[in-house]
């Protein structure tokens, strides 16, 4: 018989997921300095992000969180069509993530607000760290999300083949792990970014 | 090696959950239309630490894992949030 | 900006090795080997894939935030776009402190092994040595501004770093403490990983005496950046880890290869490593008190001793390491017994060099039996 061991697939995720949040947790390190030192600037350039926007893909996330741990129990019970369906909502919202990212990220490009433009560099030292961290952090966030999306994709084509069954389910546990991390990465990023107006 | 008995997690507890987590979104959002001046940013950490606990209860099973996956979880939040308290030490009172 | 890349990249290795080790050691232990029933060495190694796991990270959105600022000009460590230097170097130090307990954990757990080994006595305080482990990991994660005092960094935090900086020494001296009771009344085999095993304690602890004269923020200040600052590096590193190494690979070479080496010979690789490393080190303490400052290649007059002393010590250190190299890749020695030194733990049980797969059984432990039960 191979040797199975799901405790220690899932221990090895976890500690994985850990070295993501420290990763994530020496960006708002950065954050928590800078936004001491430019108190003021955060507060005016938080006011140009869309709060709306962000709200909206809060709820995304946590939409695409909760199907996510729903496909869980639908594998569980062995109900391989609606973990299939509940995987596509989740990639679904990831989507809509996306497109909402693209309007934010196309509407700030086509004012000319970009790391290293000509406009950044002429704005005061607060703002230059307020968007730098802006444009990082939820890059980096986003690559994340990319990340996720493609192992998610992976793991809904192996639930429909039947590999992830109602015996053998780490892999959907271990993937839906990383996309709760997404989100939960978000849930902080959100209202530090876009709520401190 | 799958003797650990299963524990599934009905679809009715994440739909709680998810609507927790949709309220406590709202209720943040709304905050900010108050002007609180320093307690903004302190009440919006606040409610999104509730919503990661709830995450990590819930969504990513700790509540149902052995304790050694709370226990390494504490842990490493406690480093982290060490390290920023030691580095704003230095930032803080300069 | 490729180079900086590739070390995020190589930040994945120390990662994914750390990441392995823990989840190994908490699931394929042999049976009956509860976690205080371990070796001591893969303790150390316990310890540190926890600082590889929990530190590296840092380093690697270091890494990235560098690119970030070559590439895009997010410059959050560049002043002239408003970002703060200080800042890069807590980032740089809160990992790159750590690291240096990678190195010296795994030394210490070689050190740890052998000791009683060469001693036929159980390890003095296992538990202790242990713990200190995990204690030097944790403590060792919070020390890292202690390079930083001379960067106008605020003045409590400078204390408060000097005061961690001075409890990292406890669970170290802990160990010392341990190795040397582990010796008393012991049946002693002066074998060469012995003699290297004693030799990295006394080295170890002029390194560790003195990095608490660094760890001292008004004597740091006197010798910030002098050959001080190098000498004692070097007697943690090289004297400790190195030796360490040394000792190890004399250990271990029998069940590596199948094959003895010749004693004689590595006795004195061991006497001119041991005293060309002091010769070459111990002067540049004198100097770098004296106010020679380091990552300097000319001198004033006053310090010409001090650094021809430094001068033939390496002499002498590069003739004992090609002695040791020599020694070594002459597979002309003896063949190997299972076990050469009487040790306890598992490794000696199964024919040297190991068969493929290495245990024909899972080897198991009794109930009352330890790693370190000698007769």
């Amino acid at each position: 018989m191979e040797h199975r061991d799901d405790i220690g697939a899932k221990l090895g995720m976890w500690i994985f997921i850990f070295t993501e949040i420290l990763l994530f947790g020496g960006l708002f390190l950065v954050y928590a300095i800078m936004r001491n030192r430019y108190s003021v600037e955060f507060h005016q350039c938080a006011h140009h992000l869309n709060a709306f926007i962000g709200t909206v893909n809060t709820i995304a996330l946590l939409v695409s969180s909760a199907s996510v741990a729903m496909s869980i129990t639908a594998v569980q019970k062995g109900d391989k069509k609606t973990a299939v369906i509940l995987l596509f909502v989740t990639l679904l919202c990831a989507a809509v993530f996306m497109v909402n990212k693209y309007f934010e990220w196309g509407h700030k490009f086509s004012i000319g607000l970009y790391p290293g433009s000509q406009l950044m560099l002429t704005l005061n030292h607060g703002s230059i760290m307020f968007f730098s961290l802006y444009f990082f952090m939820t890059g980096l966030h986003m690559f994340h999300l990319i990340v996720g999306g493609i192992i998610l994709t992976i793991v809904a084509i192996k639930v429909q083949r039947g590999a992830v069954n109602a015996g053998s389910y780490v892999l959907l546990e271990n993937g839906g792990l990383y996309w709760h991390l997404v989100d939960l990465i978000w849930i902080f990023l959100f209202p530090l970014l876009y709520l401190i107006t | 090696m799958q003797t650990e008995s299963v524990h599934i997690t009905p679809y009715r507890t994440y739909a709680w959950v998810l609507i927790a987590l949709m309220t406590l979104t709202l209720i943040t959002v709304t905050v900010t239309w108050i002007n609180l001046s320093a307690l903004t940013v302190a009440i919006a950490l606040i409610i999104a630490t509730v919503k990661a606990y709830i995450v990590l209860t819930y969504f990513m099973h700790l509540k149902f894992e052995s304790s050694l996956f709370r226990v390494f979880v504490a842990m490493v939040l406690m480093i982290y949030v060490l390290v920023i308290l030691f580095t704003l030490s230095d930032y803080l009172l300069r | 900006m490729a180079a900086v890349f590739g070390a995020f990249v190589l930040g994945f290795s120390s990662i994914l090795t750390g990441l392995n080790f823990i989840v190994t050691m908490h699931r394929m232990r042999a049976p009956g080997m509860t976690f205080f029933k371990m070796p001591l060495f893969p303790w150390a190694l316990y310890a540190t894939a926890w600082i590889q796991v929990l530190a590296t990270p840092i380093v690697g959105i270091t890494l990235l935030m560098i690119i970030a600022e070559r590439w895009l000009r997010i410059g959050f460590f560049d002043p002239s776009l408003g970002g703060d230097p200080i800042l890069y170097q807590h980032l740089f130090w809160i990992y790159s402190h750590p690291a240096v307990y990678i190195m010296i954990l795994p030394a210490m757990g070689v050190i740890t092994e052998i000791i009683p080994t060469f001693s036929q006595r159980r390890i003095f305080g296992y538990k202790a040595i242990a713990i200190s482990s995990l204690a030097i990991a944790l403590v060792g994660y919070f020390v890292w501004a202690h390079h930083m005092y001379t960067s106008g960094m605020s003045t409590t935090a400078r204390w408060i770093f000097s005061l961690l900086t001075f409890l990292v020494a406890v669970p170290s001296a802990i160990k010392v403490f341990n190795w040397v009771s582990t010796m008393y009344k012991g049946s002693i085999q002066m074998a060469p990983p012995f003699l290297f095993a004693v030799g990295f304690i006394f080295l170890f602890m002029i390194g560790g005496m003195t990095g608490l004269s660094l760890g001292a923020l008004a004597t740091n200040i006197h010798v910030h950046d002098t050959a001080y600052v190098v000498a004692h590096f070097h007697y943690i590193v090289f004297g400790g880890v190195g030796f360490a190494f040394f000792a190890a690979v004399y250990y271990w070479y029998p069940k590596m290869f199948g094959r003895m080496y010749n004693f004689k010979m590595a006795n004195w690789s061991f006497v001119f490593l041991f005293a060309g490393f002091n010769l070459l080190y111990f002067p540049q303490f004198v100097i770098g008190i004296m106010g020679m400052p380091r990552r300097y290649f000319d001198y004033l007059p006053q310090f010409t001793f001090g650094h021809q002393l430094s001068f033939f010590g390496a002499l002498l250190l590069v003739i004992g390491i090609v002695i040791m190299l020599i020694t070594l890749a002459s597979k002309k020695g003896a063949k190997a017994p299972d076990n050469p030194w009487g040790g306890r733990t598992f490794e000696w049980q199964i024919p040297s060099p190991p068969p493929v797969e290495n245990f024909e059984v899972m080897p198991e432990l009794k109930e009352n039996e330890g790693p370190y039960d000698y007769k």
